[in-house]
């Protein structure tokens, strides 16, 4: 093997080298990527069922004195539990808009004869218009749940009849300042 | 090595991809979401709703109140016990009175009304009645010449009717094995109302006392009970008085 040769096996050596070099330094170089969880704010409302019915019985009606009060039957036991999701700060209340309820032929059982109360607290009115029936500051841990308690208020002047009325639950959040 | 790394690539790829995602979603809620609510059905007939700041979920309130009638008597018997002479407060109001009945202001719902002996009542302060028409009777038996003696007892009645056009009366009817009182009248006063006369309760007379065309009622009737003493033997006699509420929409009633 001549000397020119060998000095053109040492040059390729050489440049193999510095190319493995280069090659590793390459492959260890990182890269970094921004990761955003972008939750969105929500509160949520939920409820098992959207009836709430007062199916009087003839067996307690009508009552030795009255006004007197009837739980709702449906759901059983008069409550309704009502679940609230809200994953942002700020203060949201809980509303209930409960207008008079109305018989098909037109006989009224006044708002203020329905009444609600949250986990057992004291008994509200319904006067019509959205009332706050729960307040409560930041985010729900989980699904919070307020037992909604509901009773009609006889006063011994009701037509008989079936009366119904549409109700709204309201969560709604404060806006922030 | 390559393998994890590629691994990681993707997740970190997918999660930006689902970021993007998310941050589309918020945008699309940020224009449409607010105030409106997303209201979905939850098996099975549960309901709920989202929003950024207002969540709404509606709810059916019902009530079904049934046709009701009621009366509430407070005592199933009523004695007018002449015993012992004692005329006092806790058993009858008696006056004398002149024999025969007079008529008064006609009928009411098509059965005549009268002054048994000619006696009357009026309400003085609910539920209290004052007698008139003779002298009150201050012991028993009646003085010599006596034409009649009429008694008097009252009660409350109470009356509950969550229909309309409704209507109280009243029959009398024999007790088995017991001679039946010869001549005994009911009347019937609502608070606030000029009282009538009162109906003998004959035969198969069904008195009306009460006659309501409007709405329902919670209240109470004063129910005047007269019986005429004449030529009763003496010992016990009794009738059997039915009162009867009933609505005029065919058969429905309670007595």
């Amino acid at each position: 093997m001549s000397t020119s040769y060998l000095s053109r096996l040492r040059g390729i050596g050489v440049i193999l080298a510095i190319a493995v070099v280069v090659a590793m330094g390459t492959a260890s170089a990182q890269a970094t990527w921004i990761v955003q969880s972008l939750i969105p704010e929500v509160i949520s409302i939920r409820v098992p069922v959207t009836t709430i019915a007062f199916a009087i019985d003839p067996a307690t009606y009508p009552p030795e004195t009255f006004p007197a009060r009837y739980p709702a039957t449906t759901p059983e036991g008069g409550v309704l539990p009502v679940q609230v999701f809200s994953n942002a700060e700020g203060v949201w209340n809980l509303l209930l808009e409960i207008p008079a309820m109305q018989a098909t032929d037109g006989a009224l059982i006044a708002a203020d004869h329905v009444l609600v109360r949250v986990n057992g607290g004291i008994w509200l009115r319904g006067d019509g218009t959205p009332q706050i029936v729960h307040t409560q500051s930041g985010p729900t841990a989980d699904w919070e749940e307020l037992r909604l308690e509901f009773a009609l208020e006889l006063v011994g002047n009701e037509p008989a009849g079936n009366y119904a009325v549409n109700v709204l639950v309201t969560a709604i959040r404060e806006p922030g300042y | 090595m390559s393998l994890p790394g590629a691994t990681r690539w993707s997740a970190c790829h997918a999660a930006a991809r689902r970021g993007a995602g998310v941050v589309l979603v918020l945008a699309v809620f940020a224009v449409f979401a607010f105030p409106s609510v997303a209201v979905r059905a939850q098996s099975p007939a549960g309901v709920s709703a989202t929003g950024t700041h207002l969540a709404v979920v509606p709810l059916r309130l019902t009530a079904e109140l049934g046709p009701t009638l009621e009366l509430r008597l407070p005592t199933g018997h009523l004695s007018f016990d002449l015993r012992n002479g004692a005329l006092g407060s806790t058993v009858a109001t008696c006056v004398i009175g002149s024999g025969e009945d007079a008529l008064v202001g006609g009928s009411f719902a098509g059965t005549p009304m009268v002054a048994p002996g000619g006696t009357s009542y009026r309400v003085d302060a609910w539920p209290t009645v004052a007698i008139g028409g003779g002298p009150a009777l201050t012991e028993f038996p009646a003085p010599p010449g006596t034409a009649s003696v009429v008694c008097y007892k009252t009660f409350v009645l109470g009356v509950f009717a969550n229909v309309a056009d409704w209507q109280l009366s009243a029959a009398a009817l024999p007790v088995p094995g017991v001679a039946p009182i010869r001549a005994i009248y009911v009347g019937a006063a609502v608070r606030d109302d000029d009282p009538g006369g009162l109906v003998p309760l004959a035969g198969d007379v069904r008195a009306t006392l009460v006659q309501a065309t409007d709405a329902p009622t919670s209240g109470e009737v004063l129910v005047v009970v007269a019986v005429k003493l004449g030529s009763e033997p003496a010992g016990t006699s009794a009738t059997l008085v039915r009162y009867t509420l009933m609505a005029a929409d065919a058969d429905f009633g309670t007595e």
